[in-house]
């Protein structure tokens, strides 16, 4: 146990749930390092974790991250964008964890961003749409490597998507859940974010990219504008990590269905 | 084999009087001139009054006594539900009219550990039901039944014990028909016994060979086939209110009363259910909805409201069956007070249970996804959930159908699925006209395209660009097309059908950075929006 940590709380990730992380942030902040012993202690202390959990288990809980080495715990699916999976410390889209995903319009992109990620998902779950703006074409989707099978499409009236939503992040049962939304409830956010965690599972939620400056608890949060024959992805926030301070290309080729057609084949 | 016979000497009166009904009561049958009480309770009797007196001396014993007329009817009912409940202990119950039920226990003494403990619980659960019994068992049907009589509890499980506990039985009291048993007395017989010790040429020609047959049943000497009792293949239960009930909120606690008897139901008759029905009955006149239908109830007209509920796949647990009832109960407005409530299930398929992965640790709150599908099908509406798959044609609105949600989870089976959700999709789709369509064989689709990606995916219809995103009719564009990407791929088919389609698509960037998939009539100037390359 010769390591050194640091220990910092994210402060905008307490779910509802938890006990005391104010505590442990505050704690935590006033050592500029500490023993990984006294970090659990500190953790049990303040009722993060059962006494005999291990300090892997303890350092594994998504409330903690440990600066700079994060990437070694990742639980990410990879994005298929290697410049994207490179600066996320989950080598992807975070598992049980809410991402955001900001839209100056609809048609950048957006899906074509997470298709590779939902094809490598349990062909056995399913991935649901949450009062999606448009209808998702079947064929387009049996193109990028999804069965149109697995996707479940869940109409409902705007105040009630963000229910269904954390319903299906909370059942812990679907592979992927994507939600639209235009409403800027942070409330409703952490309620997903914690659902997401709860469920294990990926949520992503997209919105408006006028929310782009407002905080919000979601572990990942990605801006997608539209550039000059590309569109360009801005990290503007990522838990555990530094965001990265140029904007990602997203190449879009003619086919974006192609591509991952030939990619699901391998 | 051993039966046990369970003798209900209360069964008239239970069926007429309620459980909790106090005081004197008692039942009377017979001719309207000539009326005979036939049961009296326990307060009754302690009064003097017995079977057989005329219900006027009986007024004249007890003076509080409640009297009404015996009701088959009723009695049929009860005991048909007691078969239901004995069902529980044994796959073979039969009926024995007009207040007996034969149960053989022989194969469930195992399970249950044995006579004295299946017993005790029989007799646990009576007593439970609210039913006064009498409890016996022996080898044969009958011999069962006549020993629950003269003695409660016996238990032989030979022939030889069998009839010697018989031999002691009286001879009125062995179930032979009257004349019968007026004859063996008169002949100074008492006991069956004496009966059995005949020769039996002798005791044929006297009392007659119906009686002698019955004789040899209950001694196991003759085969004695019943006929068993079949659960029923549909369940109703209804609940009545004492007071009208405006709102939908007090409705679920009887509503949770209903599906846990659906739920033991099912159980016992190893079933599920996927469609059944909430009933509410109204007293009032009610708008003639097309929820409501007029029926004829005891005590007048009554409206009903039907609340169908139908599920993905068949359900048998209580909670979930209750939370599926409750959530499309809560969308209800009542259009007056409620007076009853009563669910009625018809259609009871098997039930398959998920299967579920022993060591799989389950995140969140572990709902299977049918679970979830209901609970967002109760909460959002039938409709809400929908599932995909593809249609073989070349219009692109008609190229996609919608399915049931639910053949995303049947894991490892995507083929398979894909086939029969293909097969069985028709339901739902956006177009209802194109059941005779045979597109691929009359389509006529044309590429003119030249910048394509590559020339092995030009053959490829499924590899032609098409938009995630579909809107969900075609819209005149409003943006401004910046560069066209590619195209055109022309689509002209569906001559054939009325839906007629000759349209140019092609792939642009409008200069709001989206990519858009557009069309233009052939020989037409106009854009048409159809969707988005999100």
């Amino acid at each position: 146990m010769g390591a050194v940590l640091s220990l910092a709380v994210a402060p905008d990730v307490v779910g509802n749930d938890a006990v005391g992380n104010d505590a442990v942030g505050n704690d935590a902040r006033g050592h500029d390092a500490i023993g990984s012993d006294a970090i659990a202690h500190a953790a049990v202390a303040n009722g993060l974790v059962a006494d005999t959990a291990p300090l892997d288990a303890v350092l594994r809980d998504p409330r903690i991250y440990r600066r700079g080495t994060s990437t070694a715990a990742a639980d990410g699916v990879p994005s298929g964008l290697a410049a994207l999976d490179r600066s996320l410390p989950w080598g992807g889209f975070p598992r049980g964890a809410l991402t955001e995903v900001l839209l100056a319009h609809d048609g950048l992109g957006e899906l074509g961003l997470l298709l590779p990620m939902l094809a490598r998902l349990d062909a056995a779950l399913p991935i649901v749409f949450v009062s999606p703006p448009y209808l998702p074409y079947a064929p387009a989707l049996a193109a990028a490597g999804l069965a149109p099978e697995r996707i479940v499409e869940v109409r409902t009236p705007a105040e009630r998507a963000l229910w269904a939503a954390e319903q299906c992040l909370r059942a812990g049962c679907c592979g992927a859940v994507l939600a639209w939304h235009d409403g800027g409830d942070d409330r409703a956010l952490r309620r997903l974010q914690v659902a997401a965690e709860a469920g294990r599972g990926i949520g992503v939620l997209f919105r408006p990219l006028r929310h782009a400056a407002n905080a919000s608890p979601a572990a990942l949060r990605l801006a997608l504008d539209a550039g000059s024959g590309q569109s360009r992805l801005r990290v503007v926030k990522c838990r555990g990590a530094v965001t990265p301070p140029a904007p990602i290309a997203v190449p879009r080729s003619p086919f974006p269905l192609h591509t991952t057609a030939c990619a699901a084949v391998r | 084999m051993l039966w046990a016979a369970i003798a209900l000497p209360e069964l008239s009166l239970s069926a007429v009087f309620r459980a909790g009904d106090e005081g004197p009561c008692a039942v009377f049958d017979g001719p309207e001139n000539r009326p005979q009480l036939l049961n009296a309770n326990a307060a009754a009797a302690a009064f003097g009054v017995r079977a057989g007196q005329t219900p006027a001396a009986a007024h004249a014993l007890a003076g509080g006594l409640r009297l009404r007329r015996r009701d088959r009817a009723a009695e049929a009912k009860l005991l048909e539900h007691l078969a239901a409940w004995a069902y529980g202990y044994s796959g073979m119950v039969a009926l024995l009219p007009p207040d007996a039920l034969l149960l053989e226990v022989g194969a469930s003494l195992r399970l249950f550990r044995g006579w004295p403990a299946l017993e005790r619980q029989l007799r646990e659960g009576l007593t439970e039901l609210g039913h006064a019994h009498r409890l016996a068992a022996a080898p044969t049907p009958l011999g069962a039944r006549v020993l629950a009589d003269v003695a409660d509890g016996t238990a032989v499980n030979d022939e030889g014990r069998l009839l010697t506990a018989l031999g002691h039985v009286a001879v009125g009291a062995a179930h032979l028909p009257e004349k019968t048993v007026a004859a063996l007395t008169a002949m100074g017989l008492r006991q069956l016994r004496d009966v059995v010790r005949l020769p039996r040429p002798e005791l044929a020609r006297r009392v007659g060979r119906e009686a002698l047959e019955h004789i040899d049943r209950l001694r196991g000497s003759l085969a004695d086939p019943r006929e068993l009792y079949r659960p029923p293949d549909r369940f109703t239960a209804r609940i009545e209110f004492d007071s009208e009930i405006e709102t939908t909120q007090p409705l679920l606690f009887p509503l949770l009363r209903l599906t846990r008897e659906l739920a033991a139901f099912l159980l016992a008759r190893d079933g599920g259910v996927q469609t059944f029905e909430l009933l509410i009955e109204h007293e009032q006149q009610t708008q003639e909805g097309k929820l409501a239908v007029r029926v004829q109830a005891e005590g007048g007209t009554r409206t009903l409201t039907r609340v169908p509920i139908g599920l993905l796949e068949p359900v048998r647990a209580a909670e979930a069956l209750f939370e599926f009832a409750r959530g499309r109960l809560e969308r209800l407005e009542l259009p007056a007070p409620a007076r009853a409530l009563a669910l009625e299930a018809k259609a009871l398929p098997p039930f398959v249970p998920t299967r579920r992965d022993l060591f799989d640790i389950r995140p969140g709150a572990g709902l299977d996804w049918p679970q979830l599908a209901e609970r967002l099908r109760a909460r959002l509406g039938d409709k809400a959930v929908r599932g995909f798959a593809l249609h073989p044609d070349h219009r692109p609105e008609r190229a996609w159908r919608t399915c049931a949600a639910i053949a995303a989870t049947r894991a490892g089976s995507s083929a398979r699925t894909a086939a029969s959700t293909r097969s069985g999709s028709g339901r739902t789709s956006n177009n209802a006209r194109n059941d005779n369509d045979r597109t691929n064989n009359n389509a006529r689709t044309v590429s003119i395209g030249t910048d394509a990606p590559s020339d092995s995916s030009r053959h490829d219809n499924n590899l032609r660009p098409r938009p995630i995103w579909l809107l969900p009719r075609p819209l005149p564009l409003r943006g401004h097309v910046a560069r066209l990407v590619s195209g055109p791929e022309r689509i002209e088919t569906g001559w054939w059908d009325g839906y007629d389609v000759r349209r140019d698509y092609y792939v642009a960037d409008l200069s709001s950075g989206q990519r858009a998939w557009l069309y233009r009539e052939v020989g037409g100037d106009d854009w048409m929006l159809q969707g988005w390359f999100a």
